[in-house]
């Protein structure tokens, strides 16, 4: 019988020298035909490369040296070798172009579903008193650090605001909150919700708001107590850096592209909390047989005394809805006397 | 409005570090700690693209012929020239095409496996990368097993979890596993050293590197103590420093690589670094003010920070390859002498083209992009002299541990899906 002969470079395994030499199977044998490396081996005692595009296969013989030999169907053949299913995927244009289909498919269900989902159920299991002990940390390094001083207001008049948040929204829903004063010229006129249970509320909003309206921005936050976006953000954070850092890499240059990727997904998350805590605000409100467009005159009232605030732009990478899709939501059946007080 | 209070919480964490907040001064110790571990993978990258002579001696050594393979093209075989002075050129054979249909099944099986896969990705893409580059008629060749990856990248990736998951909350015992892994990483990075040379072979030989873990930790603590008293000026220093101890350490066969390049030789790239990419972050504010303010929208936001992140991505890259180059342009091994022949321009062109394609195209444009890196790093490299005389024996033993290697792989791209 004639058997087939391929070409192929010869390496012993031990110097750094090749060779072309004759390689033939015959009889279930590899075998080299070659003067100066008369070596044969039984095919199933080879260690084949495994294939991968046009790389060329290395048989490795039972001593350790080898022959690369140009990858073909013959000797495939030879070699007595199926095709791979991995072969088959990765050779077909078709299932590429699924395979980038379905990867986009699994990133937004990813995104939209199962991170939300997963962040929650763990933020879930996150004790109210664990919080607690974050939100004195959060709270201590925020008044450690210069976005901050401690509020004008007297001590009388902090309580008396304090009276009146109970008396308007209910002692049920304030009893938990820890109230806590600050004048700030970082945040301006604004209302920060603390993991834990604590409202910051600035001078600057006390002084620009009337008692109702500020009713209205401390029940939004307590939307987000409520709603425990803190924790939840937090977590989704997590969840998102350790995603794309796994697909975009650490370190370098891959830093800054995970970070920008990381702010566009966060603020999207951002604005549905803010959403949320709108939606919480007006049903607080009603409860307590406020008009929930006080929310609304509030908002504007903000916006204008910050024209560059969270709400003035709709980009992608905001953190709020724009204040005019907030109060169209909220307001949208205001009388226009309220919303434009 | 409660955002902020994230960002307070942050502060109080450690993870700040890792969402590159580089001005801080523990981030500013570490960046000194993991920056030179991340850059030492240029030089392995550069390190297979390189030996053999194309004119053959055939009548010193009638055994040691080249021989084309596959679609390589023929490499002439000189056989009246003179030794010693053959120039070799590394020839890369992937395709774009090609590697993009493996890369798309390695994500996708990557995903759909929760990870377990990528071990085997890894492999492949090694193996593509690897057996794809020739150098005088012969490929090189990738032996990293899956499994041992995949135990690796699974032990690394759950310390890292738990420590981020617990740095979250500052407690002592986050802190503990913090500063345990930052002792743990010149061990990582010897080991990983260690792994990523061996499982690189050429001719059936296997490339080595014999340096001792004692030595990396003597180095980091040297190059960390150094860095801190020079207020960081030392970092370019410790960085060649770094490199020189892969280099000095590595072997192919039982021949041994030497590298005479100096770290002063390190400085001006490094200056000229800082003063590009703080000119281009100056200007980038200012454009960001004017454009943010004309446009105020999606467009502007995502123009200014695509900027941003391509001027860092395309001077880091940039950086790192003319580090590579000086230190290359130094080593020898046995009688062949290496020879990079890259330029500031044409890397600057080929990583703009790369990361401008990369972002026109979500990033689809990725596996077309890292094929035209390897062939713009092997045409701009040689290996003068004559391959015949390199009597390189196989002495180096498999190592299995891909610990090492997978733990410093978290500190660049390798360890990506």
């Amino acid at each position: 019988m004639s058997a087939i002969i391929f070409k192929g470079e010869y390496c012993d395994g031990v110097s750094a020298s090749a060779h072309t030499v004759d390689v033939a199977f015959a009889d279930g044998s590899f075998i080299i035909q070659d003067a100066r490396f008369p070596k044969s081996a039984p095919v199933h005692a080879l260690k084949v490369s495994a294939r991968l595009g046009r790389l060329p296969r290395t048989l490795t013989m039972p001593d350790g040296s080898q022959v690369v030999v140009p990858d073909s169907i013959m000797l495939s053949q030879q070699l007595q070798e199926g095709t791979s299913y991995l072969r088959k995927l990765e050779a077909n244009t078709v299932y590429a172009v699924a395979g980038v289909i379905l990867l986009v498919a699994c990133a937004w269900a990813f995104y939209v579903m199962l991170l939300p989902w997963l962040s929650d159920t763990v933020a879930r299991a996150i004790s109210i008193e664990m919080e607690e002990k974050l939100s004195d940390g959060s709270l201590k390094d925020m008044d450690a650090s210069n976005v901050w001083k401690s509020s004008a207001l007297t001590d009388a008049q902090q309580r008396s605001i304090r009276q009146r948040l109970d008396a308007q929204l209910g002692s049920a829903a304030m009893k938990p909150v820890h109230l806590q004063f600050r004048d700030s010229a970082v945040f301006g006129a604004n209302a920060l919700a603390l993991p834990g249970s604590n409202i910051v509320i600035t001078d600057k909003l006390v002084e620009i708001l009337n008692p109702d309206e500020l009713a209205a921005v401390v029940a939004h936050e307590l939307g987000h107590l409520h709603h425990r976006h803190n924790v939840r953000m937090l977590i989704r954070q997590i969840g998102l850096s350790g995603v794309l850092n796994l697909f975009m890499g650490f370190g370098g240059a891959s830093d800054s592209i995970v970070g920008a990727t990381q702010a566009l997904g966060q603020a999207k998350y951002s604005r549905e909390f803010e959403t949320e805590a709108d939606a919480y605000s007006m049903q607080l409100m009603r409860a307590a047989h406020m008009s929930p467009c006080l929310l609304a005159s509030a908002l504007l009232k903000l916006e204008k005394a910050m024209p560059a605030g969270p709400g003035s732009q709709a980009t992608w990478f905001a953190s709020h809805p724009t204040t005019q899709l907030r109060i169209y939501y909220v307001g949208g059946s205001c009388p226009s006397s309220t919303v434009s007080d | 409005m409660w955002e902020a209070s994230v960002e307070g919480l942050q502060q109080s964490s450690m993870n700040l570090c890792m969402k590159g907040n580089r001005g801080y001064p523990i981030c500013r110790t570490l960046g000194a700690i993991c920056g030179p571990m991340r850059q030492l993978r240029h030089i392995f990258f550069a390190r297979y693209q390189i030996h053999q002579s194309a004119n053959m001696n055939a009548s010193a050594f009638p055994d040691t012929t080249p021989i084309p393979l596959g679609t390589s093209p023929a490499i002439p075989e000189n056989r009246a020239g003179p030794a010693n002075h053959g120039v070799a050129k590394p020839v890369f054979h992937g395709s774009g095409g090609e590697y993009f249909k493996i890369w798309i099944v390695n994500l996708v099986l990557s995903v759909l496996t929760l990870g377990i896969y990528s071990a085997w990705a890894k492999v492949r893409a090694q193996q593509y990368f690897h057996s794809n580059t020739e150098l005088a008629g012969s490929r090189f060749a990738y032996h990293g097993r899956p499994r041992s990856i995949l135990i690796g990248r699974g032990l690394v990736a759950g310390l890292l979890l738990t420590a981020v998951a617990l740095a979250q909350f500052s407690s002592p015992i986050a802190i503990g596993l913090f500063a345990g892994g930052i002792v743990l990483i010149p061990w990582l990075a010897a080991g990983s050293m260690r792994f990523r040379a061996a499982m690189v072979s050429w001719r059936g030989v296997r490339f080595s590197w014999n340096g001792s873990t004692g030595r990396v930790y003597l180095l980091t603590l040297k190059v960390v103590c150094l860095t801190v008293i020079t207020l960081g000026i030392y970092y370019f220093a410790g960085h060649h420093r770094f490199k020189r101890l892969l280099i000095d350490n590595l072997y192919f066969g039982d021949t041994a690589f030497e590298a005479t390049s100096t770290s002063a030789s390190f400085f001006g790239p490094y200056w000229i670094f800082g003063l590009v990419t703080t000119f281009a972050s100056k200007l980038i504010d200012v454009i960001s003010k004017w454009q943010v303010e004309s446009l105020g929208d999606n467009a502007a936001t995502l123009a200014v920070s695509g900027l941003s992140i391509g001027v860092f991505y395309v001077s880091f890259k940039v950086l790192s390859a003319v580090l590579s180059k000086i230190v290359q342009n130094k080593t020898t091994l046995g009688n062949l002498h290496l020879q990079n022949t890259s330029t500031v321009s044409g890397l600057i062109s080929l990583y703009a083209a790369n990361a401008l394609l990369i972002a026109l195209t979500l990033g689809l444009y990725w596996p077309w992009a890292s094929v035209r890196e390897m062939e713009y790093r092997a045409a701009n490299f040689e290996v003068l002299g004559d391959i015949g005389r390199l009597q390189a024996s196989n002495t180096s033993a498999e190592v299995n541990a891909a610990i090492g290697q997978e733990a410093a792989g978290l500190f660049d791209f390798d360890v990506s899906f």
